[in-house]
């Protein structure tokens, strides 16, 4: 081969770098001086400075000659070391520490830092008043990194010299602080959210979790000050406060439930600083019972309303009381239709016939009653409900989460830009969150106040208080159906760790409300219904049919009823604009199974696309590009077909994860079906990618 | 509507205008000239490049145009290349430089990506006297610089 007659410009050898790891790059250095020069830029520009690697004192030799390449740094500290926080003086401020004549640190300037270290540890001063930081006594040096993003995992030890390095990064776009519960932390440290929004001007992302003591602000931005505050919208797209508060960039906030439990009337003031916020992300490790005593979801949630109208995204996992909507405390006097409620001792059946059979209705009816009034309410929008997130596109909950169902319904039947929803459900979680109600608002006596303890007596009368208290209920099986039901604006929903059973899907259920609650404009029972159309049972359908692109599911039936397969297919069929489907995995009973895809329990639904006589014409068959976890419960000798008719039927399918079942074979656990894999159907049929999970 | 391109070796070639528009270099040369029907000269580019960069944008031509998205990660993937687009990139390796170079030129984004991820999978895994063979690059340290190369950077190796 001839020499290239043009080595390929710096520029694009940087591009190539971006696609390579550690190792790669070091090799690279190797090649040539053109190549030299860039691989070092991209190996030195993102360093991970870990105290426990072997490597570290090699890399930290290397890295104070090439401080200038530095652009993001993560430093993982088992604890913040004296020496380890003093090469990160050098590395990232240029801040050489005074040296003797043999070139040895000062060994006074050492122990000045060591005997600081050990006042905070035994706690002879309290880290959390003051963030004090050690000035510096030399002036910062001309090699200082342009540093972007930096991010901290330890402990809080040492936290004046931590303070000391961090609040001089003033270049950062991006911080991450996670204070870890290990070696000497203290969990005194006090974050000043103040002092972060000052120091860093041109911050963008900030995430700070872990074990610290409390967000700290020092009460610059007071209730009062910000009272007249009308917010504007400047040219360049950041938002502006006049009366003086001047907006920070920030987009991104990261944050434990220790934030929400901020005390005090100024407690989320410092929120007026961050009118450019559009994502919160909340951690929380909380207990239920802590949640519920400390956590402040209206304040919290009116405070955003007011400081924050970009927001857009919200992701929360764990124990957090944190609320979508505001329901208003009903008062008193207006509470009559809620009243009303209460059954006679002696009601009348539908015949007229006077009752001398009925009961007298139990508890739980009254429940259920007012649970059907308070959806009829939240779908109707009556009753005052107003968002604390208007402009909410995205929510995401993790693990043990606290959204309730009257947020969720709301959700589904407010005008909503809501386009992405993530939940994990874990419906038998106990949480004493749903014990709270709004102590700040008018009208609440406080002699009725019930201990969370007292969740389990269920009096009328409390249930009625309750009700007109607003307390929250956890999230039960109907109320993700009426929520799918009625959300038109979704994109993508995913529904994790939870298999809808049939019965949840259909209409003429039992706990079934019919009035004003679907698009069918009939308001007659259950049967009638069903004599309209011959076959029963039908699944209602959902208002996101139209916009849903991406759905990850999960489905329980019998292997016994293969028309509820099949009705299931037809419904999944309706969405015209599905690329993604995700199956949860299957629960693991013999008699009770997931989805079936098979011809002979309905899969081709997914053509039709609707209603049986309709013209169809593709359904969400034609538009599918990938699929994941697909049930494989079907007979063996089927599966090599089922492939090759999903690659017939689905013309854009590119990806197709099948769901295995592991069987034990000779005493060993095998997974014997994958050979179907190798059929030359398979093989070369249409979908690039064909793989068991 | 169709625009005639023309290689620096005089080669003409007549493509769809939408094909030409995923090059942002010569859709913004065509807006700036409007309706005129001259050919649009391209001087860094070979007949023999230019054909198969025409071939990726013809098969490309109904993908989404990607929008500039700002992305922190700073690691990206090389794994995730189309299989039409790997089978377009086995080339010899100068053509897969020079189509680099096209692409880069022509400011057609989806397909240096591509080329460069194609080059990183190259680069993987090689020494670098291997990575010097397979793109026939010289060797210009001297035994010196090399060692002090190594020392300098000892961490980053991979044991």
């Amino acid at each position: 081969m001839s020499a290239l007659r043009q080595p390929l410009p710096a520029e694009i050898l940087a591009l190539i770098f971006h696609y390579l790891e550690q190792e790669d790059l070091y090799e690279c250095l190797l090649v040539s001086h053109l190549w030299h020069t860039e691989a070092e830029i991209r190996l030195y520009s993102d360093v991970t400075l870990d105290a426990l690697q072997e490597n570290s004192t090699l890399l930290v030799q290397a890295v104070k000659n090439r401080k200038h390449l530095l652009r993001r740094v993560e430093w993982r500290a088992f604890d913040v070391g004296v020496i380890l926080a003093l090469d990160l003086m050098d590395i990232l401020l240029d801040h050489r520490p005074p040296a003797d004549d043999n070139g040895d640190i000062n060994t006074d300037y050492l122990f000045s830092f060591i005997k600081q270290e050990q006042e905070d540890y035994y706690g002879t001063t309290t880290p959390a008043a003051t963030t004090t930081t050690t000035a510096l006594s030399h002036p910062l040096g001309p090699n200082r990194p342009a540093l972007t993003h930096f991010s901290y995992s330890g402990s809080d030890a040492s936290w004046r010299l931590f303070d000391s390095i961090l609040y001089e990064l003033t270049t950062l776009v991006s911080l991450d602080l996670d204070f870890a519960r290990e070696g000497w932390a203290t969990e005194a440290y006090t974050i000043d959210m103040d002092k972060i929004l000052d120091s860093f001007p041109h911050l963008r992302n900030l995430s700070i979790v872990g074990w610290m003591h409390k967000y700290g602000s020092t009460q610059t931005t007071r209730l009062e000050d910000v009272s007249h505050l009308s917010l504007q919208t400047s040219d360049n797209g950041t938002t502006n406060g006049s009366g003086g508060i001047r907006q920070h960039r920030l987009e991104s906030f990261t944050f434990t439930s220790l934030l929400m439990w901020r005390e005090g009337s100024d407690a989320f003031t410092f929120f007026s600083r961050l009118a450019n916020l559009r994502e919160i992300v909340i951690r929380s490790r909380a207990s239920s019972i802590e949640a519920a005593r400390r956590s402040r979801p209206w304040t919290f949630g009116r405070a955003l309303k007011r400081f924050c109208p970009k927001l857009e995204s919200i992701d929360s996992s764990g124990q957090v009381a944190l609320w979508l909507f505001d329901l208003p405390i009903l008062p008193s006097d207006k509470i009559s239709h809620i009243t009303a409620l209460i059954p006679d001792p002696s009601p009348k059946d539908m015949s007229g016939v006077s009752a001398r059979q009925v009961q007298p209705a139990t508890k739980t009816d009254l429940a259920t009653r007012l649970r059907d009034q308070e959806w009829e309410e939240l779908l109707e929008g009556k009753g005052g409900v107003e968002p604390f997130f208007p402009q909410l596109k995205t929510l995401i909950l993790g693990w043990d989460h606290t959204l309730s169902a009257q947020d969720l319904i709301s959700l589904g039947a407010q005008p909503q830009f809501l386009t992405h929803l993530e939940i994990n459900y874990q419906p038998g979680n106990p949480s004493y969150v749903w014990g709270m109600h709004d102590r700040d608002a008018a009208d609440v006596d406080e002699d009725v106040m019930f201990k969370p303890f007292n969740l389990f007596m269920e009096s009328e009368d409390k249930l009625i208080e309750d009700r007109r208290l607003r307390k929250r209920r956890k999230i039960e099986d109907q109320d993700v159906m009426l929520f799918l039901q009625h959300c038109s604006s979704l994109r993508h929903f995913a529904l994790t760790k939870y298999n809808i059973p049939f019965k949840n899907l259909v209409q003429g259920n039992d706990n079934d409300n019919n009035t004003g609650t679907t698009k069918k404009t009939t308001a007659v029972g259950a049967e009638e219904e069903e004599e309209e159309k011959e076959e029963g049972p039908s699944i209602r359908r959902w208002a996101c049919e139209d916009t849903l692109e991406t759905l990850h599911i999960g489905f329980e039936f019998s292997i016994n009823e293969p028309e509820q397969h099949r009705l299931v297919w037809n419904h999944l069929g309706r969405f015209k604009k599905l690329t993604c489907l995700t199956f949860a995995r299957a629960p693991l009973h013999w008699d009770r199974l997931a989805l079936i895809p098979s011809v002979s329990y309905g899969v081709e639904g997914l053509l039709n696309g609707g209603r049986r006589g309709e013209g169809g014409g593709g359904g969400s068959a034609r538009t599918l590009q990938e699929i994941r976890h697909l049930p494989t419960w079907w007979k063996v000798e089927d599966r090599g077909a089922m492939v090759e008719w999903f690659a017939r039927a689905c013309p854009r399918l590119m990806v197709l994860g099948l769901e295995h079942k592991r069987e034990y074979v000779d005493g060993m656990k095998r997974n014997p079906y994958t050979t179907f894999l190798e059929e030359e159907g398979v093989k070369q049929c249409s979908i690039l990618d064909v793989f068991i999970e | 509507m169709t625009v005639i391109l023309v290689s620096s070796d005089n080669q003409d070639f007549k493509v769809d205008k939408e094909v030409a528009e995923r090059s942002i270099l010569i859709k913004n040369m065509l807006e700036d000239v409007g309706e005129s029907d001259s050919p649009i000269p391209l001087p860094n580019v070979t007949a023999a490049v230019l054909t198969k960069v025409i071939e990726y944008c013809e098969h490309h031509r109904n993908d989404p145009v990607q929008v500039p998205e700002e992305t922190d990660d700073p690691r990206k993937r090389s794994n995730d290349i189309e299989e039409w687009d790997m089978k377009f990139m086995q080339v010899d390796q100068e053509m897969l430089f020079e189509i680099i170079l096209a692409a880069n030129y022509l400011d057609i984004k989806p397909l240096l990506d591509v080329g460069c991820k194609t080059v990183a999978n190259i680069i993987k895994g090689k020494t670098p006297e291997e990575i010097r063979k397979a793109f026939n690059i010289v060797n210009d340290f001297t035994p010196e610089e090399e060692a002090q190369i190594k020392k300098e950077n000892e961490w980053a190796e991979d044991r």
